[in-house]
């Protein structure tokens, strides 16, 4: 699904966000990376989403080398992906309901079908209830699944989520984890990043621990590597 | 006959760019592109609404600056055409030398009639001139004056159509000349002194309306760029979505296009208004002028060129504010 080859990114200050990264995220895999704050985990997701452009090395998604693609031809790409970020970035002017179907809006799905669509993604979440609800009156919880809701009513390929607990409490991280675990289990393939190991030990998933821009280690996480 | 796989279909599509548009049949893109237009247009009403008092605000400060530049339009265009008018009924006077024979002044009118630039002529005797005078006076210039001290006269009335500057020219030359003759007098030089005033003001009036004009344009694009800035955070959010930059920037367009057309509409009630104020001067002075001028006020095509002007600058202020804030957000 995406194949990553000698991945080097250097910021124009010189430094060294990520270097010779390779690595393989299989159709329907879920993996986690981990590392502390300046890794290089939020590089990587960025570099896939080509939010960014490496400074070397290759990005092959789905067969097609993200170097390959243009600026008119990247909102289409950008439509294959669902992105969910620490802070979900919803738009308070409007309702939960028009905030998930927004990415549906852009891609010009017909009304009847982003009302299909939404519902089926509100219900996904657990907040059908609160569709017309604008985001400013849920918890903090419930607006970061909205933003899942957001990234998954398009049924993309892939998830990228940066820090999508970062600001939850426990119980509401183990509920957020939960809910990629069950998108997992329909087939949708998922890239995590987290600093917080307590969060996915336990979870039967790939780990990618990422240090000063490398990876350190792949496999299961038993230990903290900050 | 094994059946060859087209390059869009199976294992090939993998490795294909993603398209630039939608692979939809050509009528699912035309409802498509209507239905993104509309939303487009929803989107810039809200964006209006949202902040009403200040949308107010601007449409009143576009349809202010647009008043003045529509005012000189319509008042210059009324002068246009009774320029025309003026210059119809323009002509020469010719005094003639006292105690002329009368088959000279005979030979001068056949010699005069012989003229393509030359419509009409009329011949007033000295005696006719005198009682002309007298009427128009109201004395009786006998009692005041040993004899007729005035001329006879030949009125012409020129052609226009027919006529040039230069070929007036040459014709108040070649009536001078003529014998019996003694001054010829144009009938049209006050005309032509006002007109070329009024060029001078038009000249001045076009400069300033030019400078107005862009005003509204900046007043424009600083209004969308605001805005934009206001929705930075949708737009962040769109692009991240797969929205295309023409996405982006449709509702701000609309949004432009909004604010001139409002700002047209108001400016037209606010000429409309103004001629109204002044119809009591205007008639004053239109009746105290030859050939009754009159002002006529706002007409469609005033109307539809001040809205069409409205609209022009409010997409050209907001393709440039909107397209200034996409730029920024390059991701």
């Amino acid at each position: 699904m995406i194949e990553i080859q000698h991945l080097r990114k250097q910021y124009a200050s010189g430094q060294d966000a990520l270097r010779n990264i390779n690595l393989t995220i299989s159709q329907g895999e879920m993996i986690f990376l981990t590392g502390k704050s300046g890794a290089g985990k939020s590089t990587l997701l960025k570099l896939i989403a080509l939010l960014e452009r490496p400074s070397s090395g290759n990005i092959i998604f789905d067969g097609l080398d993200l170097a390959d693609i243009s600026l008119r031809q990247l909102p289409y790409f950008r439509r294959r992906i669902g992105f969910v970020f620490q802070n979900p970035t919803l738009l308070h002017d409007r309702s939960s309901f028009d905030n998930i179907a927004l990415p549906l809006v852009i891609s010009g799905y017909a009304t009847d079908e982003i009302v299909k669509r939404v519902r089926a993604s509100l219900d996904l979440v657990g907040l059908l209830k609160k569709s017309q609800q604008p985001p400013q009156n849920l918890s903090s919880g419930e607006q970061q699944r909205i933003g899942i809701a957001r990234a998954i009513v398009t049924r993309p390929e892939v998830i990228l989520a940066d820090e999508p607990t970062g600001n939850l409490d426990p119980e509401l991280s183990k509920e957020i984890m939960g809910l990629f675990s069950r998108l997992n289990q329909v087939g949708i393939t998922l890239a995590i990043a987290t600093h917080d190991l307590s969060l996915i030990n336990d979870m039967p998933y790939k780990k990618i621990a990422l240090c000063n821009g490398s990876i350190a280690s792949s496999g299961e996480v038993t230990q903290s590597h900050d | 006959m094994i059946k060859q796989e087209s390059p869009s279909t199976g294992a090939n599509r993998r490795h294909e760019l993603p398209p630039d548009k939608p692979q939809n049949p050509p009528i699912a893109n035309v409802r498509l592109w209507l239905n993104n237009h509309k939303q487009a247009l929803h989107r810039a009403k809200f964006h209006l609404t949202h902040n009403l008092f200040a949308s107010i605000v601007t449409i009143l400060v576009i349809a202010s600056t647009l008043t003045l530049p529509a005012s000189f339009q319509i008042l210059f265009s009324n002068l246009q055409g009774k320029e025309d008018q003026l210059a119809q009924h323009s002509g020469i006077s010719i005094f003639l030398q006292k105690n002329i024979a009368q088959e000279t002044i005979q030979q001068l009118q056949e010699q005069m009639t012989a003229k393509p630039e030359i419509k009409a002529l009329s011949y007033l005797s000295a005696a006719d001139v005198l009682a002309e005078f007298q009427a128009s006076v109201g004395i009786n210039s006998k009692k005041l004056l040993p004899g007729n001290p005035l001329p006879a006269v030949i009125y012409l009335t020129l052609d226009m159509a027919n006529s040039s500057a230069t070929t007036i020219q040459s014709l108040e030359q070649w009536l001078g000349e003529l014998h019996g003759v003694d001054l010829v007098q144009m009938d049209s030089q006050w005309i032509n002194q006002l007109f070329a005033i009024v060029d001078l003001v038009k000249n001045l009036s076009l400069l300033l309306a030019l400078f107005l004009i862009f005003s509204v344009l900046v007043i424009i694009g600083n209004t969308i760029r605001l805005l934009a800035q206001h929705y930075y955070d949708e737009i962040l959010v769109s692009k991240l979505m797969g929205a295309t930059d023409a996405y982006v920037r449709r509702p701000f367009l609309y949004s432009g296009v909004l604010f001139g057309l409002l700002g047209g509409f108001f400016a037209c009630v606010f000429v409309f208004l103004g001629f109204l104020w002044l119809d009591p001067e205007i008639t004053a002075v239109t009746h105290n002028s030859v050939n009754s001028l009159t002002i006529n006020g706002l007409n469609f095509t005033d109307i539809s060129s001040i809205l069409l002007l409205g609209a022009l600058l409010g997409i050209g202020g907001a393709w440039i504010a909107s397209n200034r804030i996409i730029n920024e957000i390059s991701i």
